[in-house]
């Protein structure tokens, strides 16, 4: 597996059982994802976008086929193992935030850091830095009841990043959110991928998200239908071009 | 690393409602603990308490008490004056002939208990050394006066200095009061030995003779004197050993009331149970998340382990606090060893606290093991998917 590519599927298979039924939720998928991208998987619903973010995140096994992260091979890990590789490797984003309720903004975004060896100065440092990154640095005594949507989905994305993992993935993202917010939320994504090079892996159903990504990968019934440009990546070659 | 205290902390502050209801239940499971450890632990006390390390009781061989001995006088004669025993400023042997019989006593507002009247002679005071006259006087020898426990003061008919008790056949008159560093002979009255013998048409032999011991004396010679010779041929034993064996009466009690809490027990784990099992249920998505995001099957297990144990140490100290005003209460004990009734304070000892502290601790720990268990096997696509 190259190394190159933040993410690598080769000849990825992921089938479930529902009762007697085989339900081939990712079939012969191959993928490469390179380093610093924003990409999206789209596709209608059941097409297997999230089994494959599953499988990327480390949350979820292929029944064949070879998952690689960071040029790391997750595919054989055990879930102790992968519980500490997630830890280090991968931030995620959640369509309905997945805030623990009980934890304020700044607790939240501390969670990861708990795995870490940081001590607290420097855990307080790495949260208040990542919730200024988000536009939050004023909110992080709040609940999460205390929030909007969308601040809720900003705390979520400062969680994600504080550990500054080699990739966040993201699972509808938008998905829980009024337009204006999801445009933020975007944008937002769009300058952690810019500013900081971080890779971003979305799933999303938004069709205004392919107006922020670099590629697009389109799944149906768990193929890989089409790999195309993202609108901004298509405005940066005209650009290109007319120069 | 763990899953920080305070999520679970909050999380059981923000179910107010069932951690206050699955609390309440393993609080009162606590305090009838500490309530039926603490009258064990003061029966304990008080039973084994009333022995000193420095004294023997004699009592005819194969009798398991004083109520089933006898002891002639010739048997006394010849063993008061061997050198084990400790001699008075006098000369005179501490060696103190008894015999304790059980009366009927008039209850303070009706009823009758029986209780231990004891007859000696004035060298008990001496042989005794816990027993002291609190009040008034010791009874004189050769007249129908009695000196009364200060236990059975308040609780008993005629037990103030003045008084005149109806016992047996007689009537006493109370001259003392005395205490006895809260052991049972302050659940008895005390007369003159020879009024006793005569009230009960019990004739000239005592139940037993307490000897008070030089200091280093060999105890083992002399239980074996008193057992082989011929003239005394009786069996000896220290007072610590005799009361231990007494207080049979308060293990038993003590096995009864692990019983009961023990069944209580059953029921407050099945409380907890289900309260652990709703918190995963309705917190499966959480758990996910934090599963997703690093943490351990093992540290998402110790923290719903946790919660429980806080809920349950919670509960434990507030079951102590609910069962602390019964410590110093007195009351009294039907002694089923004795047949006589003992007067006894409820004693909540710091290690009975401790004991009920651990004894909630297992409870939270088999109340919490399944559920957290199950949110540890949870796979983490499946705890994500219930939102």
């Amino acid at each position: 597996m190259d190394s190159k590519f933040a993410v690598d599927l080769e000849h990825v298979v992921r089938t479930y059982k529902r009762d007697e039924f085989e339900v081939h939720a990712l079939d012969d998928v191959t993928i490469q994802v390179p380093e610093s991208r924003f990409v999206a998987i789209m596709g209608p619903s059941g097409s297997g976008k999230t089994t494959m973010l599953n499988l990327i995140a480390g949350i979820d096994h292929p029944t064949s086929g070879r998952v690689a992260v960071g040029g790391e091979e997750i595919t054989g890990m055990k879930e102790r193992d992968l519980a500490a590789w997630r830890a280090r490797h991968i931030g995620l984003v959640f369509q309905f935030y997945n805030l623990i309720p009980v934890l304020t903004a700044f607790e939240n975004v501390e969670l990861p850091l708990l795995l870490t060896n940081l001590g607290k100065a420097e855990r307080r440092e790495h949260v208040e830095t990542a919730l200024k990154v988000v536009g939050l640095a004023d909110r992080m005594d709040h609940y999460p009841r205390q929030l909007s949507g969308g601040q809720e989905q900003r705390v979520a994305i400062a969680r994600a990043i504080v550990t500054d993992p080699t990739i966040v993935v993201a699972d509808e993202p938008t998905g829980d959110l009024d337009a204006k917010s999801a445009e933020d939320i975007l944008g937002l994504m769009v300058d952690l991928n810019q500013q900081f090079h971080k890779t971003i892996v979305m799933v999303t159903h938004d069709p205004r998200a392919e107006r922020y990504v670099d590629t697009v990968y389109r799944l149906d019934k768990g193929v890989l239908a089409g790999v195309e440009p993202g609108k901004r990546a298509r405005g940066a070659e005209a650009a290109e071009a007319s120069a | 690393m763990a899953v920080p205290l305070k999520y679970n902390l909050r999380s059981l502050l923000v179910r107010r409602i069932s951690t206050a209801m699955t609390g309440g239940g393993i609080a009162l499971v606590v305090a009838v603990f500490v309530i039926v450890m603490a009258m064990v632990a003061g029966l304990n006390s008080t039973i084994s308490d009333t022995g000193s390390p420095d004294n023997m009781i004699v009592i005819r061989r194969g009798a398991t008490t004083e109520t089933y001995s006898a002891i002639q006088l010739p048997q006394f004669d010849a063993m008061k004056f061997l050198p084990q025993i400790k001699r008075d400023n006098a000369g005179n042997p501490m060696a103190s002939p008894e015999l304790p019989v059980q009366m009927l006593m008039q209850k303070v507002g009706g009823g009758t208990d029986n209780i231990v009247m004891r007859g000696v002679l004035p060298v008990a005071l001496e042989v005794h050394d816990k027993v002291h006259i609190s009040e008034g006087r010791m009874f004189k020898p050769a007249v129908n006066e009695v000196i009364v426990g200060k236990g059975l003061v308040g609780r008993y008919e005629n037990c103030a200095i003045g008084s005149t008790l109806h016992l047996g056949r007689g009537n006493w008159k109370v001259v003392g009061i005395f205490d006895a560093a809260g052991s049972s002979f302050e659940s008895e009255v005390w007369g003159d030995i020879h009024n006793v013998q005569d009230d009960t048409q019990r004739g000239a032999y005592y139940a037993d003779v307490r000897l008070k011991l030089l200091p280093g004396a060999d105890q083992a010679a002399l239980i074996q004197r008193i057992a082989d010779d011929p003239q005394i041929n009786l069996q000896a034993e220290s007072e610590p050993d005799y009361y231990k064996d007494q207080a049979v009466v308060a293990n038993q009690m003590r096995v009864l009331g692990m019983v009961v809490a023990i069944i209580m027990a059953v029921g407050a784990i099945f409380g907890a149970m289900n309260t652990m099992y709703a918190a995963v249920s309705t917190r499966t998505t959480e758990i996910g998340t934090l599963r997703a995001l690093g943490f351990s099957p093992a540290a998402v297990m110790t923290s719903f382990l946790t919660e429980a144990l806080m809920l349950a140490i919670a509960a434990g100290i507030v079951g102590i606090i609910l069962a602390m005003p019964i410590n110093g209460l007195s009351t009294t004990f039907g002694n089923f060893v004795t047949f006589s009734t003992l007067a006894f304070s409820f004693q909540v000892t710091p290690r009975i606290m401790l004991e009920a502290i651990i004894f909630a601790a297992v409870m939270g720990v088999f109340g919490g093991w399944l559920p957290a268990r199950q949110a540890m096997r949870m796979r983490v696509v499946d705890a994500l998917r219930s939102v």
